[in-house]
C-alpha cells in the first residue's frame, strides 16, 4: 500500500479551502481537484470561457433567482389568506428560484475553477426535462447524488440483492440526503417524499411506461408536480406552514383578497423574470448551439455575456445581501 | 496571437467592471452619494475611541463598502429608470409605479 508523502498531505491541505467550491459544491473528489493542480494554468480562450460561465452564474441568482425569490416570499408568508393561484405560483417559483439560486453558484463555481485551470464536475443537467424521479436525480445535485450512490447506495447493496431490498436502499438513501440538508422535519419529510417516489419507481415497470409517447409525457407532468410539491416543504419553515400551502394548492379554491391583492403587486420585471426562468429551463442553449453552429455564436455569447454581466451590476447594486439558498446547508 | 484577441479582450473588459467599483473609492468621495434620506456606513477604524482593537472592524468595512462603492447611486439610478421604463416597474418591493408619474 502506497503511503501518502508530505506533498500529498500540502494537496491535501490546498483541496480544503478551494474557493471556486468551498461553501457548498459541487462536491469534487480529491483526484478531480489533483487533476487540476497538475495540469496546465489556463490560457486566454480557457480564462474568458470561465468568466462567461461566471457571468451565466451570476445572471442566474441576480436576475431570476432573486426576482422569483419575491413571489415566494409573499406567498410563504400569507398563511390563511393563501389561495390555489398564489399558492401553485408560489410552489412554482420556489421550483424556479431554487434550481437558478443552486445552478447559478454551481455556474459560479465552475466558471471560477476553469479560469484558475481547474475541471469542477458539473451539477446540474436541465432537471426539470427528467420524465421520472430517477432520472430527475440523474440530473439534480449531480455531484451529491453521485456521492450518496459511491458512499452508501453501493455499500448497501445498490440493486444486487432483488427489488425489495434496491426500494429499501433508495428509501434509506434519499431520507439520509433529506437530513444532509439539515435537522428539521421539513427536510427529513421532502427526502421521504423523494425516497418512497423512488421506490415506488424501482418496484413498477417504469422503462415500459416511459417508452410510449403518452406515457413519457405523464411522465414529465408527474415528475414536475412531485418535484414542485417536494419544494414546497423543502422551502416551509415548518411542517405546519408547508401543510397550508399544500392544502391551499389542492383545496383553497375560495379566492381569497389577500392573495389577489399580492397577485396584482407582481410587477412586470418579475413576471419576466419567471418566463425567463422556465425558458432557462429548458435545454434551449444546447438546441440553439446545435442549430446555430458558427464563430459568429461564439463571438455573440461573450458579446451576450459583457451585456448581461452590466446587467447583473446594475441588478446587485441595489439590491441588499441575498445569501445562496444552498449556503445555508 | 490574433485568435486569441476577442478572448483577451472580453477577460480585460470583464475584469475592468469588476475592479471599477473598487478602484474608485480611492478617488475624492462625491457629494450626494446617499439615495434619498439613507445613511450611509461610515469608514470604521481599527481602534476604537479607547484605544481598543475593534473587533466588528471586518463586518463594518463590509458594511462601508457596499454603501459605498464607487458610482453605486448612479448604478441603482440605472437600473431604477431601466426598470420604470422598460418593465414599468419599480425596483422597490413596496413601491407600486401608477399612471401619469403616480407612484
Amino acid at each position: 500500500m502506497k503511503t501518502p508523502g508530505p506533498a500529498a498531505s500540502a494537496t491535501c491541505c490546498c483541496t480544503s479551502p478551494s474557493s471556486p467550491q468551498a461553501v457548498s459544491g459541487p462536491i469534487s473528489r480529491f483526484g478531480q481537484f489533483t487533476q487540476g493542480l497538475e495540469s496546465p494554468r489556463a490560457g486566454t480562450e480557457q480564462a474568458a470561457k470561465g468568466l462567461r460561465r461566471f457571468i451565466v452564474g451570476f445572471a442566474k441568482k441576480a436576475l431570476v433567482s432573486e426576482m422569483a425569490a419575491t413571489v415566494v416570499n409573499s406567498a410563504f408568508a400569507l398563511g390563511d389568506g393563501l389561495d390555489w393561484r398564489l399558492a401553485w405560483l408560489g410552489a412554482a417559483a420556489y421550483t424556479l428560484q431554487i434550481y437558478f439560486d443552486f445552478s447559478g453558484y454551481s455556474d459560479m463555481a465552475i466558471g471560477l475553477g476553469t479560469l484558475f485551470g481547474f475541471q469542477t464536475p458539473e451539477n446540474f443537467d436541465y432537471p426539470y426535462i427528467s420524465a421520472s424521479i430517477t432520472e430527475f436525480w440523474r440530473r439534480w445535485h449531480l455531484s451529491l447524488s453521485l456521492w450518496f450512490r459511491d458512499y452508501l447506495y453501493i455499500p448497501l447493496g445498490g440493486g444486487r440483492r432483488g427489488t425489495a431490498r434496491k426500494c429499501l436502499n433508495k428509501a434509506v438513501v434519499f431520507l439520509l440526503c433529506g437530513l444532509w440538508h439539515g435537522a428539521s422535519w421539513t427536510f427529513v419529510l421532502w427526502g421521504a417524499w423523494h425516497g418512497l417516489l423512488s421506490a415506488l419507481e424501482s418496484a413498477l415497470p417504469m422503462k415500459k411506461l416511459l417508452e410510449k409517447p403518452l406515457g413519457r409525457c405523464l411522465g414529465h407532468i408527474c415528475t414536475l408536480l412531485a418535484v414542485c410539491m417536494g419544494f414546497v416543504v423543502f422551502r416551509a419553515a415548518s411542517v405546519a406552514e408547508a401543510m397550508t400551502v399544500l392544502r391551499a394548492m389542492f383545496t383553497g379554491f375560495a379566492l381569497s383578497p389577500a392573495s389577489t391583492l399580492a397577485l396584482e403587486r407582481i410587477s412586470p420585471a418579475v413576471w419576466c423574470a419567471l418566463g425567463a426562468g422556465v425558458i432557462g429551463s429548458l435545454p434551449v442553449g444546447p438546441w440553439l448551439k446545435r442549430r446555430l453552429e458558427g464563430g459568429w455564436l461564439e463571438f455573440s455569447s461573450y458579446a451576450g455575456a459583457a451585456a448581461l454581466f452590466i446587467l447583473c451590476l446594475l441588478a446587485a447594486a441595489g439590491s441588499s445581501f441575498q445569501p445562496f439558498i444552498y449556503a445555508q446547508f | 496571437m490574433k485568435k486569441n484577441l476577442p478572448y483577451s479582450a472580453f477577460t480585460a473588459l470583464i475584469l475592468l467592471l469588476c475592479l471599477i467599483p473598487s478602484l474608485g473609492m480611492l478617488a475624492p468621495p462625491r457629494e450626494n452619494q446617499a439615495g434619498g434620506n439613507q445613511a450611509l456606513s461610515r469608514a470604521p477604524s481599527l481602534r476604537d475611541t479607547e484605544g481598543n482593537w475593534n473587533p466588528k472592524y471586518l463586518s463594518q468595512i463590509q458594511d462601508y463598502v457596499g454603501d459605498n462603492f464607487y458610482l453605486r447611486q448612479d448604478l441603482i439610478t440605472a437600473w431604477s429608470a431601466l426598470n420604470a421604463k422598460g418593465l414599468q416597474s419599480s425596483i422597490t418591493g413596496d413601491v407600486v409605479l401608477g399612471t401619469d408619474g403616480w407612484l
